[in-house]
């Protein structure tokens, strides 16, 4: 049952390393180990963040933008240099071992499986590893079976597996045992479309079956717009933005693009546009509107447009959410936008 | 999940990791074939250093094959059992040791079982075949008395060798570098723990005596089964203080490894 206290709350979270100085040549490795020297980096400033049960919550941010560290930090891998974290009730890295019990953990990259071992082999280990009931281990099995589609893959060793069959098994593994909450690093890193789409029905069905919160990073706009109501944006370690994706859009999305092709007989004239508008006359027959999003959307501004002229083709640039986040980094504002 | 439940569920690992790597019978077979190829070339050296020299500082040739068997068949079975940490150093590396701190058993266990490798096994069998070889012909009587020394010495062994090849993973939790210095002290303390020790300089003996007590746990059991001149003078003590030793060195080698693995946990990869 979802409890009313947040799955993941995050207060001035903040990780600091100190980069040990390389040592090279003879005896490199004993003076790294000998030597002090060394450079501080602030890999995750001062984050705080709740997430409610049922959440599903993307991470986004530039490689190095801190994404991973804070992952680490909610699964009790890495200790915050300070700052609190309380996730399902306990403190990730000083209870590690319990929550363990309570969180799926799916890295991209790297596969929770045994290499060598059939997928089928891998899945009843970590049966046993969880503890899980014969029934529910039963019941999860046939549902990732079925939406992810394991079935035909079930039997081979790990290594021979394409990624995007070993994604889906690493997905069956990490929800065998119920967990409530789904911490997903990049889980559609390299696959194809099908795969990714395979994916994200998994992740939906599992949301809205069981529930489960989740958590997942990113560099796929496709899985925010698919998967993420809200968004939260880290760049050099600070959180510059959570609210949901359509906010992300109000506020970084810039204008509204939309290009027309009017019949022959027709023009426009460009000397009296409402409001937020501004318009340009590129050909003969064509047409370029740029509309100020706070007064208007794509929907509103394609029917004014059908009644000034009488369109044959109509090209809209809503702005993707990529350009967005482009134009995020690229913005000078450095405080946190809280619109939640 | 309580550690007897843990044991239970590594050794399903082991099992199951075994049982996929003899599916590849031929490269399997190749292996312990080629693995025994070496310890055969290593007993053959013993052989004919004694053919000039008859004796080893007071040994027969039969009696340092028994010492070589005794030493070995800890050390093949430590090694068959101790894989997975070799690779201990390159998962942190590369950060892959993450995967073992998001799951809710004891951390080492799973390191052991990172890679289990049957290769070793061969030796194992070889050196078990050399040992009853050399025990037969040294005539030698099986008693409770023999029996536990055997025993112990083996069990010690075992747990020192594991001790020793954890510390070359405990090392890779502060430093990305070498871990030669630690392969030294466990191929290298092998080595050295197949001849009568006794042979060695004074402040060497010491290191394998007291500090990695190698000496104690088998060297003297042997020397007292062969009933041999004791030139250092420990064999009353040595039965007591072997095991003892030894689990000092493992408590003291345990502890380290829970300081790496907090350090990984303060520093990440």
């Amino acid at each position: 049952m979802p409890s009313p206290d947040p799955i993941v709350s995050v207060t001035c979270l903040t990780r600091t390393f100190q980069r040990r100085r390389l040592h090279r040549g003879r005896f490199g490795a004993l003076r790294a180990l000998a030597s002090r020297q060394s450079d501080t980096v602030n890999a995750v400033s001062d984050i705080t963040f709740d997430i409610q049960p049922g959440e599903m919550v993307g991470y986004i941010g530039q490689n190095g933008a801190g994404k991973s560290t804070t992952i680490k930090m909610l699964c009790g891998i890495l200790v915050p240099t300070s700052g609190s974290a309380t996730v399902l009730g306990a403190t990730p890295w000083r209870q590690r071992k319990q929550l363990a019990h309570r969180i799926g953990v799916v890295f991209g990259q790297r596969t929770q499986l045994w290499w060598d071992l059939p997928l089928r082999d891998s899945l009843h280990l970590l049966r046993h590893m969880y503890r899980v009931p014969g029934d529910r281990f039963a019941e999860n099995l046939a549902t990732a079976r079925e939406v992810l589609d394991l079935d035909p893959f079930l039997a081979t060793p790990v290594r021979q597996l394409s990624l995007g069959q070993r994604m889906r098994g690493d997905l069956a593994a990490a929800i065998l045992h119920d967990p409530d909450l789904l911490i997903l690093d990049e889980p559609t890193i390299g696959l194809d479309l099908l795969a990714k789409d395979r994916i994200r029905d998994f992740l939906r069905t599992l949301n809205r079956t069981h529930g489960t919160t989740m958590l997942l990073t990113t560099h796929d706009l496709g899985d925010i717009e698919e998967l993420c109501e809200r968004v939260m944006v880290i760049d050099a370690g600070r959180l510059r933005f959570d609210g949901n994706a359509t906010a992300l859009q109000h506020q970084f999305g810039g204008d509204i693009e939309i290009g027309v092709d009017v019949a022959h007989d027709q023009t426009i004239a460009l000397a009296n546009l409402p409001t937020g508008v501004t318009g340009e006359h590129l050909t003969a027959s064509t047409w370029m509107f740029r509309f100020d999003r706070g007064l208007w959307t794509s929907g509103s501004a394609v029917r004014w447009l059908t009644t000034i002229a009488e369109l044959r083709d109509v090209s809209i640039n809503d702005g993707s959410l990529e350009q967005m986040i482009r134009d995020l980094y690229l913005s000078d504002k450095t405080s946190a936008h809280n619109v939640n | 999940m309580d550690w007897q439940q843990e044991l239970g569920l590594t050794w399903r690992i082991a099992k199951l990791r075994i049982a996929a790597q003899m599916q590849f019978q031929g490269s399997f077979l190749m292996q312990l074939f080629g693995n025994s190829i070496m310890t055969i070339m290593e007993i053959v050296t013993v052989v004919i250093f004694f053919q000039q020299f008859p004796a080893l500082g007071g040994w027969t040739l039969d009696e340092v094959l028994l010492l070589y068997a005794m030493c070995a068949i800890a050390f093949e079975i430590a090694d068959t059992m101790q894989n997975g940490l070799d690779l201990v150093p390159e998962q942190v590396r590369t950060g892959d040791f993450d995967r073992l701190l998001t799951r809710p058993i004891s951390v080492y266990l799973q390191a052991i079982t990172l890679d289990i490798s049957v290769r070793h096994i061969g030796k194992t069998i070889l050196a078990f075949g050399l040992f009853c070889w050399a025990w037969l012909r040294l005539d030698l009587a099986l008693t409770s008395e023999t029996l536990l020394l055997l025993t112990s010495a083996w069990i010690c062994g075992i747990a020192l060798f594991i001790a020793i090849f954890t510390l070359g993973a405990i090392v890779s939790f502060w430093t990305v570098g070498s871990i030669e210095v630690v392969n030294a002290i466990s191929y290298g303390g092998s080595d050295l723990a197949q001849y009568p020790i006794h042979i060695y300089r004074r402040w060497f003996r010491t290191i394998f005596i007291w500090l990695i007590p190698i000496g104690f746990v088998i060297y003297y059991p042997t020397l007292i089964i062969l009933d041999k001149p004791d030139p250092l003078g420990f064999a009353p003590i040595a039965p007591a203080i072997g095991p003892l030793l030894t689990i000092a060195f493992v408590a003291l080698v345990s502890l380290l490894w829970r300081q790496g693995v907090n350090h990984y946990h303060s520093t990440g990869s």
